[in-house]
């Protein structure tokens, strides 16, 4: 596919990394030349300056051809208005634009109806709904789900207090009655994708499938807190504080937020009378004490600092209990931040990407099946891909004891949803047509249910 | 919340309790009285505030929080121990009055459930005064006096248990204010205690006298109040009084020697100039009506009741029912006004009506000129404008919860001007009232109920509201 993307950014540069990996030709469109040139030089794009709304800069860049248009600059308007030209120059050209501001994002709908933008992006809004999955599971330091909310993939550490330290995944299966799957284990920085005989030991990371209506009671089997935070201090009132208490407030939590900014206090005073605006500093650690970091059941550092953020995550784990979501805006310090031990972070810039990525790949009409959603973890080492299988006779019907001996390595079937129910699959099953599919694999680029095979 | 941090200050000041517990204790020694009362409240004291003070807390954080709840509670806890005496000894049975008694001694109110104060043991007159002495500065005022804490945080106990709409340190250090609030403090009691002596008052009376005077308290030794004492010792009664109603930080100038700074405080202004025209309005009335006869008298008693209401002590020295109403009325209306900011004394205080008298007439220059720009100015600074907002909602709040006062204390179905004044008096810690409850009478024939809305109005009203407000509020309890 050739895909054109506008902005050169942090999401512009992931998001041509990615495509480019899966395959696709991509061409970058900023008026940035230096920093074109420098991402000329990270990954095989072909650089265009110009401005993205230029009809022109477009056509040089290769519109005609294009089958997909992604607009990712920092302003909201130029991205509408170069994916409003763009799909009025080719009618049948995907388009999607990042949007970030609150106040665009309630138009979602007439954005996409009536401007023919087949998609709007929200990173901002996708973080904060990320955070707030992981406020309701303080345990886990990732959380997913796939097909409509029935499967959920979850990452956590194991500690030597959970009562899976040193068991085998054979044995843990069959202490209980719960249908889940180990399905990815990160240890020392290695990751596996582990058979039954595999021995978990503290200190690993794993995701784990499980169908979502059980998850909270496996959690509580393991021992781990399954109850959500009832109370949140945020530090950084920006958009994805907005987003966040705006989901926060809804179902009665108490919602704390430290801005240094007095205008922004008093937007957000207006915005929220539920919450508590605090004006003043929330990098510094006594300001911290003071607004009860101590005593807090989730702890949000979300200023436009990465550095700021880092410091009170970690200052935060060290004196309390807290749950702690870090947001990192930089895209490169993903493994950074594993020696830091943060719990959970959150890279807007990333699920930005990675979102686009999904569409991408959900677009390219695979052969067997296409791409329905698709997650990467653990430093994109694993993806994570739910695929809806449709007629392939190389793989649909056929016992998984004998498919399984022509998928290919590092790559397994996760459980399949039928008709809304969630099978964690032995060697009898078979898949069948209209079946999601969850795969785990290492190897990326996968776009097909066909391409699972060897 | 750290609720560690605030039972080891609650258990701090119950041991500094105990501890005083020494000073009616060698009174009644002197005159052969039984000390039980007086070593089981230790005892009780030093019990609950070891079991309290057993670990110090790690982080020694005060944070506003913590110290307007650890002030609140501590006056509480004052309360319900400071109370004991009064049951050991016997001098009265009642709970309730027995903690009325206790609050109005410790806020300073000097209001008394006893319809003879004569015949009660002096260890236990001495015990009422004394707490006036040190309800008056503030119990914890005097714990950051002698007891170290570390973390700076410790200002938040003094802005909550000291008056006035914004506290600030005279000193870099904490402690070193409080130091020297009480030394100032100490100083002044002990020269007034001298002066009555020497002018041939019994020491018994001159101390508790001098004691209520300081803290602006008003419990009396005797059953007719200060009526007969010579008008000599009024007379420095009267000024002792005045002078302990002005705001500290006048003296500490003076000690420095920066007399500009101490003459320029406008609040000292206004207090005196307040006392100046009360006296001669209530003089010219008073001889006018024909209630007295001889001039100088009636200065002197008008000067001795408008001090004593002003500064909230409610010393006596004659009936003011007997008084024409111009006079009552003043008197009422300074009952309100209240001495200056950082004083002993209670009531509204003249710094906040100071600060609303502007603050009005910067709103009549705004309906004027809709677009002015106008900053309210006290002692030729600015004010903070959080405080002028402040103090009109601490204003419209102070009269909401004395509305409810009254109605509550109207059941008793006494007359209105005792009800009305019964509050007032309480509320802003002067003593007495008029009516049933006037400088003559006293507070003991209140049901139990007044009696406790009434002793809660004292605490509310010494530590100005928000401290014990904070106590009721669902927030102030969240962990977070």
């Amino acid at each position: 596919m050739n895909a054109l993307i506008v902005g050169c950014g942090k999401v512009g540069l992931e998001l041509a990394r990615t495509l480019v990996n899966d395959g696709h030709d991509v061409s970058v469109i900023d008026r940035n030349e230096k920093a074109l040139s420098l991402a000329a030089e990270a990954v095989d794009i072909m650089p265009v300056p110009g401005n993205g709304a230029d009809i022109n800069v477009l056509r040089d860049a290769g519109l005609e051809t294009a089958d997909i248009f992604i607009a990712v600059s920092p302003s909201d308007e130029l991205n509408l208005l170069a994916c409003l030209i763009a799909a009025s120059a080719r009618e049948d050209l995907k388009t999607i634009a990042r949007v970030r501001d609150p106040l665009y994002s309630k138009e979602t709908k007439f954005l996409k109806s009536k401007l023919g933008i087949s998609r709007i992006i929200n990173p901002e809004m996708a973080a904060a709904a990320e955070i707030f999955k992981l406020l309701q599971f303080p345990a886990l330091s990732r959380i997913d789900t796939f097909a409509e909310g029935r499967a959920s993939i979850f990452t956590m550490h194991v500690d030597a207090m959970h009562n899976i330290d040193g068991k085998s995944l054979q044995e843990i299966g069959s202490e209980t009655d719960y249908n889940i799957l180990v399905c990815a284990v990160e240890r020392n920085g290695e990751v596996t994708i582990p058979s039954g005989s595999f021995v978990l030991n503290a200190g690993d990371d794993i995701s784990v499938v499980a169908s979502t209506s059980e998850m909270k009671n496996f959690l509580k089997h393991l021992g781990l807190r399954s109850d959500a935070a009832r109370s949140c201090l945020i530090t950084g009132g920006g958009t994805i504080a907005y987003y966040l208490t705006d989901m926060l407030i809804r179902i009665k939590r108490q919602v704390r937020i430290i801005e240094v900014d007095a205008a922004k206090c008093a937007d957000l005073s207006e915005r929220f009378p539920e919450a508590e605006i605090i004006h003043g500093d929330g990098t510094d650690k006594n300001f911290l004490l003071k607004q009860g970091l101590k005593y807090v059941d989730a702890f949000v550092p979300l200023t436009g600092i990465d550095e700021e953020n880092i410091i009170s995550a970690t200052y935060a784990k060290n004196i309390s209990d807290a749950k702690v979501i870090t947001k990192i805006n930089r895209t490169d310090l993903n493994d950074v931040m594993d020696q830091l031990d943060l719990d959970s972070a959150v890279f807007p810039k990333l699920i930005c990407a990675d979102s686009i990525a999904q569409y991408v790949r959900a677009h390219s009409m695979g052969v067997g099946g296409h791409v329905e959603t698709l997650y990467r973890y653990l430093d994109n080492r694993v993806e994570i891909l739910e695929l809806i299988a449709n007629d392939d006779p190389e793989l649909l019907d056929i016992p998984l004891a004998e498919l399984g001996k022509r998928l290919k390595d590092n790559l397994i079937l996760a459980c399949i949803v039928r008709e809304g129910t969630f099978i964690i699959p032995s060697g009898k099953n078979m898949i069948k047509k209209g079946d999601s599919v969850i795969i785990v694999t290492t190897h990326s680029g996968i776009s097909s249910l066909h391409e699972i095979l060897a | 919340m750290e609720i560690a941090i605030v039972f080891y200050v609650v258990g701090m000041a119950l041991l500094i309790e105990g501890a005083l517990m020494i000073v009616p204790a060698a009174c009644a020694l002197i005159y052969g009285e039984s000390l039980m009362p007086f070593f089981l409240t230790a005892l009780i004291c030093f019990g609950i505030g070891i079991i309290f003070t057993r670990k110090r807390p790690e982080s020694g954080f005060l944070f506003s929080r913590e110290g307007y709840v650890a002030t609140g509670l501590t006056w509480v806890a004052l309360a319900f121990t400071g109370m004991l005496p009064f049951l050991f000894s016997g001098a009265t049975d009642s709970l309730a009055d027995a903690v009325f008694e206790t609050v109005s001694g410790y806020t300073t109110t000097g209001s008394s459930i006893f319809t003879s104060v004569e015949d009660l043991p002096k260890g236990i007159l001495m015990w009422r005064s004394f707490m006036h002495w040190i309800g008056g500065m503030g119990i914890l005022v005097f714990m950051l006096a002698i007891v170290p804490f570390s973390g700076g945080t410790q200002m938040n106990i003094m802005k909550a248990e000291s008056p006035g709409p914004s506290i600030s340190k005279i000193l870099p250090r904490a402690q070193d204010s409080a130091r020297v609030l009480y030394q100032i403090y100490t100083v002044m009691t002990i020269a007034l205690i001298a002066t009555l002596i020497a002018l041939r008052m019994p020491v018994f009376d001159a101390i508790c006298i001098s004691f209520g005077a300081a803290g602006t308290g008003g419990f009396s030794v005797l059953n007719t109040g200060c009526a007969t004492y010579t008008i000599a010792q009024q007379i420095v009664i009267t000024i002792g009084m005045i002078a302990f109603g002005v705001n500290f930080s006048f003296y500490y100038f003076l000690l420095i020697k920066k007399l500009r700074l101490a003459f320029s405080m406008e609040e000292v202004r206004a207090y005196i100039l307040i006392i100046l025209a009360a006296i001669a309005l209530i003089s010219i009335d008073l001889i006018y009506t024909g209630v007295y006869t001889s001039g100088p008298i009636a200065v002197k008693d008008a000067a001795f009741h408008v001090g004593s209401i002003i500064t909230t002590t409610g010393y006596a020295t004659t009936d003011c029912n007997l008084w024409p109403n111009l006079s009552q009325g003043i008197l009422i209306l300074l009952m309100f006004i209240g001495a200056c900011a950082g004083s002993t004394g209670g009531g509204i205080k003249v710094s906040r009506v100071l600060l609303m008298a502007k603050a009005y007439k910067r709103e009549l220059a705004v309906a004027l000129h809709p677009n002015i720009v106008k900053r309210v100015h006290m002692d030729g600074k600015t004010a903070d404008e959080a405080v002028v907002r402040n103090t009109g909602v601490y204003i419209f709040i102070y009269f909401v919860i004395f509305t409810i006062s009254v109605l509550i204390v109207s059941l008793d179905g006494f007359d209105w001007l005792t009800t009305f004044t019964s509050v007032a008096a309480t509320y802003n810690n002067i003593g007495p009232g008029f009516g049933v409850v006037g400088t003559m009478g006293n507070f003991s024939s209140l049901s139990d109920l007044s009696k406790w809305v009434l002793s809660l109005d004292m605490l509310i009203g010494r530590l100005e509201i928000f401290p014990i407000m904070l106590l009721f509020a669902k927030n102030t309890w969240r962990r977070f």
